[in-house]
């Protein structure tokens, strides 16, 4: 699609699909009788996961009902905590004409299979469609977290900030603010083929729950995030993922060495695809969701019972600051120097 | 790069003639006594020379440090390496190493884990950082919490999450892990250790296509977590 076709359609849409529109919308459909969250039990805390297959969308009111209907779903099985899957803010690109089938192929295709010229379409219609795809990202997951009174953490979206492409999660509270964002730190596969910037910091949110950390998808290979957000006393992890994004069982490894419970929020994608939305904690699988379709699970976990970390196995803190620590510095220069050679 | 072929014998028994790496059977009990330690290092250095293989020895005490060795074709030792994480039953008997090497041989660069090294992912990144494609893990682990489950949480966490061969070498057996790409079975284990193979082959060209593919040092954020180097350092 030539760019102007593509400034014009998005121009257009931006015209249908309005803040007013969302906020009505969500406002006639998504009422909830929950009484407003004020506090949660650390024995007590409710958490669900939401797994679903993109699809092109007939409209607004379709996208608007399919989040309503996984969001309610988590909600009524009393859930705090409400985690979206990874790239879950690109799913109103299908509202263009003419886009669905470039997402769904982007989403589908492997990245080793994807021509060069759909990965610069598609780089294209971020870019263009970028303050529309913020815009409905923001003010529907902003009302449904205050019209369902939880928490949500909404999936990701690729955001342009200062000229830069960031590959970002947002946390909002029941309160319908945004109150929490996590860049991917590590961008690798599609991301990294965007040209994404990688993140800045590793903060896990405060919330009535506790600290919530975030770790976007591929993210999850990095032992490091999860031992930050530990030391910085998350005991939840929100994951967004898409499909296969690492090997069956690593996410077990990283509850265990943490110690956390994980959120896992799966986008499926593929038609074989092994990931299903689940509850972790270090002590096995505190809920997961049979089937390969969209579904929530939801689990009750109970914070108090995180074993205690493992004080750094025992590990030499001499070797830490003087060998470990400094291999990152070492290895980041002689990158450089690679490149630049 | 040739493709490794590694065979786990008792010293007594000869390789095969393609062998490039041995791993001693059943040494995975720790030498103590300085007497015996010196007989073994004695034994592996002439087994190396002899059948001009590299040889890993078994883990022994040496000047209050818990150890491992490799030994080259030539019957020399190429490096030892000294146990990063002081093992519960010999606390406050040894002293702790303070820095990885990674060893240089006929088939690229090597770590040893010694014993509990291998549950600390710091001591494998920084191995993998300093451009390990192989760990070679010996534990004196009891084989009662030598669980499948312990080995999805050292050997197998450390082949996915720093994309490198992990030979883990315990009283209950031997296993290989890998990235999961690798394995026909995208599982990570290129063998288990119920199968009791004695004898396996390590394609290091593979590797590096996988490598490629998912470049995950190459996307480390070293800005990031060099910032939360107090949160990483404890």
């Amino acid at each position: 699609m030539p760019q102007f076709a593509l400034d014009c359609s998005a121009f257009l849409v931006s015209f249908s699909v309005t803040p007013k529109k969302i906020v009505r919308y969500l406002e006639k459909h998504g009422q909830s009788s929950r009484p407003p969250l004020k506090f949660a039990a650390p024995e007590n805390v409710r958490t669900a996961a939401v797994q679903m297959a993109p699809r092109p969308y007939r409209g607004l009111e379709d996208y608007l009902s399919e989040m309503l209907y996984f969001t309610k779903s988590a909600a009524d099985t009393g859930a705090h905590l409400i985690v979206f899957p990874q790239y879950t803010g690109l799913l109103p690109l299908s509202l263009m004409p003419g886009c669905g089938k470039l997402l769904l192929d982007v989403l589908q295709t492997p990245l080793e299979d994807l021509p060069a010229s759909t990965l610069e379409r598609f780089s294209n219609l971020v870019r263009t469609a970028q303050g529309f795809l913020y815009e409905i990202h923001l003010y529907t997951f902003s009302t449904l977290a205050l019209l369902q009174k939880a928490y949500i953490c909404a999936g990701s979206i690729f955001v342009w900030e200062d000229q830069q492409l960031y590959h970002r999660s947002l946390l909002f509270s029941p309160d319908g603010e945004a109150i929490h964002t996590q860049d991917q730190l590590c961008p690798t596969g599609l991301a990294a083929a965007l040209g994404v910037t990688p993140g800045q910091s590793a903060q896990p949110a405060d919330t009535l729950l506790g600290k919530v950390g975030i770790v976007i998808g591929a993210d999850a290979y990095y032992f490091e995030l999860f031992h930050i957000l530990q030391k910085k006393s998350a005991q939840i992890i929100a994951m967004p993922l898409c499909a296969d994004t690492f090997p069956a069982g690593l996410d077990f490894c990283r509850a265990r060495q943490s110690p956390a419970y994980l959120i896992e929020s799966p986008l499926l994608t593929t038609k074989y695809h092994r990931l299903r939305a689940q509850i972790l904690s270090p002590m096995g699988v505190s809920a997961a969701c049979e089937q390969p379709e969209g579904a929530v699970c939801a689990s009750r976990i109970d914070l108090c019972k995180l074993p205690l970390p493992a004080a750094g196995w025992g590990t030499d803190p001499t070797f830490l600051f003087s060998d470990y620590l400094p291999a990152y510095r070492i290895y980041a220069q002689q990158t450089q120097k690679e490149q630049a050679g | 790069m040739e493709p490794l072929v590694v065979e786990i014998l008792p010293l007594t028994r000869a390789p095969s003639s393609d062998a490039g790496l041995v791993l001693i059977e059943g040494a995975t009990s720790l030498i103590a006594d300085p007497e015996a330690v010196r007989r073994h290092l004695l034994t592996c250095a002439s087994y190396a020379k002899k059948y001009t293989v590299c040889l890993l020895s078994g883990l022994f005490l040496l000047e209050d440090a818990l150890c491992l060795c490799l030994f080259g074709p030539d019957g020399l030792p190429i490096d030892r390496q000294v146990a990063l994480c002081e093992p519960m039953p010999l606390q406050g008997r040894t002293q702790p190493g303070q820095e990885t090497t990674i060893l240089d041989t006929p088939f690229g660069r090597v770590f040893l884990c010694v014993d509990e090294d291998i549950r600390d992912q710091r001591v494998l990144r920084t191995a993998a950082l300093k451009g390990a494609g192989l760990v070679l893990s010996v534990r004196m682990i009891d084989v009662a919490e030598d669980t499948v489950e312990e080995l999805y949480q050292t050997a197998w966490n450390t082949a996915q999450t720093q994309n490198l061969y992990v030979i883990s070498h315990s009283a209950a057996g031997c296993s290989v892990c890998c990235p999961a790409p690798l394995t026909r079975a995208q599982d990570g284990f290129l063998v288990r250790r119920e199968t009791n193979i004695g004898r396996f082959i390590l394609n290091f060209d593979r590797l590096d296509e996988v490598r490629q593919q998912l470049p995950l040092l190459d996307a480390l954020n070293t800005e990031v977590f060099l910032h939360h180097q107090n949160e990483l350092g404890r």
